[in-house]
């Protein structure tokens, strides 16, 4: 979305319906480790409840 | 920012109800620092080498242009990122809503993702309420402990007294449609609301036709704070004519302000 006095609102658009997984299709079983070094199976994890996978830019900076 | 306010409130007061992941390319060691200096508790996952986002078709490939259009170089660390975005799953992992943003500066709330999947926090708002003649109105914010550039919102209800409506766009000329004014203060961003739809209204004898609305409703207006904005007195203004079917009274304004502090992580 973009903002009134969003610096970025210059970028070009993008269509994120046709980027990453759809609305619609089932989330793919991702398994990677976590802070404490513990694989996480993301279906695994969830069990049963609703969820949201953030992709962000870095912990670091 | 964005990661500690999920775990503040999201993770926290409904981690029972709702699963929440967060994926970079950072290592485990980077994670882990930034878990235990923030309490972090739910799952921040390691993508070392960024091949999950890759496999799922979310490797940002703008980074380059991006970068030229803030007047900057591109780094080693800018390979490898993903789009900034979150995607809303059911308890099926089916992904019901995917919130994307083409920056990583502006995220949504928390708040608006527990909405979005039709959860609520468990803390009640901070409401502020006034009255003016014939409407009753209470406004709070999503929350009033804000995350600089996380998409807030002020949720303003209106309740008119029995009998009474006020004018709604689109009106004729020279009628008072309620409007909500907002005087932003600097650093502050409000998005444009839209007012309730109203319904079709005729006076007997007069040419024109209107709309109005009645009841109860409410207004949902977005906003973002940028970083050290700090203590925010946002002031919010309702100006409205109420009326019968039969009179109308004077035009009116209700005033009040939403107070709001900076979490600094």
């Amino acid at each position: 979305m973009t903002l009134p006095g969003d610096p970025a609102a210059g970028l070009p658009e993008l269509d994120f319906s046709t980027i990453g997984p759809a609305v619609g299709s089932r989330f793919p079983d991702v398994e990677l480790a976590d802070q404490n070094g513990r694989m996480v199976n993301l279906r695994e994890h969830q069990a049963g409840r609703k969820g949201l996978v953030v992709f962000h830019r870095s912990a670091h900076w | 920012m964005q990661l500690v306010e999920l775990q503040r409130n999201v993770h926290g007061p409904q981690g029972d109800e709702v699963a929440v992941f967060a994926i970079s390319y950072d290592p485990v060691e980077v994670l882990a620092e930034f878990a235990a200096t923030h309490d972090i508790s739910y799952p921040l996952l390691a993508d070392v080498g960024s091949i999950a986002i890759t496999e799922l078709g979310l490797l940002n490939t703008g980074v380059e242009s991006e970068r030229a259009y803030w007047g900057r170089a591109m780094e080693d660390r800018h390979i490898g990122l993903p789009y900034p975005g979150t995607f809303l799953l059911d308890a099926d992992g089916v992904v019901v809503e995917k919130l994307f943003e083409r920056s990583h500066r502006l995220r949504p709330g928390g708040k608006l993702l527990l909405d979005h999947l039709d959860l609520d926090t468990t803390e009640s708002p901070e409401i502020v309420a006034a009255d003016g003649p014939g409407l009753s109105v209470a406004a709070w914010a999503d929350t009033p402990e804000y995350f600089p550039n996380q998409l807030n919102r002020l949720t303003v209800r209106l309740g008119l007294a029995e009998g009474l409506h006020v004018y709604v766009p689109p009106n004729p000329p020279g009628f008072i449609d309620l409007e909500i004014e907002i005087e932003a203060p600097a650093g502050v961003f409000v998005h444009p609301h839209e007012m309730p739809t109203g319904h079709r209204f005729v006076v007997e004898g007069l040419p024109e036709e209107f709309t109005v609305a009645e009841g109860e409703f409410e207004v949902i207006i977005p906003f973002y704070i940028l970083e050290d904005t700090g203590e925010v007195a946002l002031p919010v203004k309702i100006n409205y004519q109420a009326c019968s079917d039969t009179t109308c009274h004077a035009p009116e304004s209700v005033e009040l302000v939403i107070d709001l502090k900076e979490v600094r992580a």
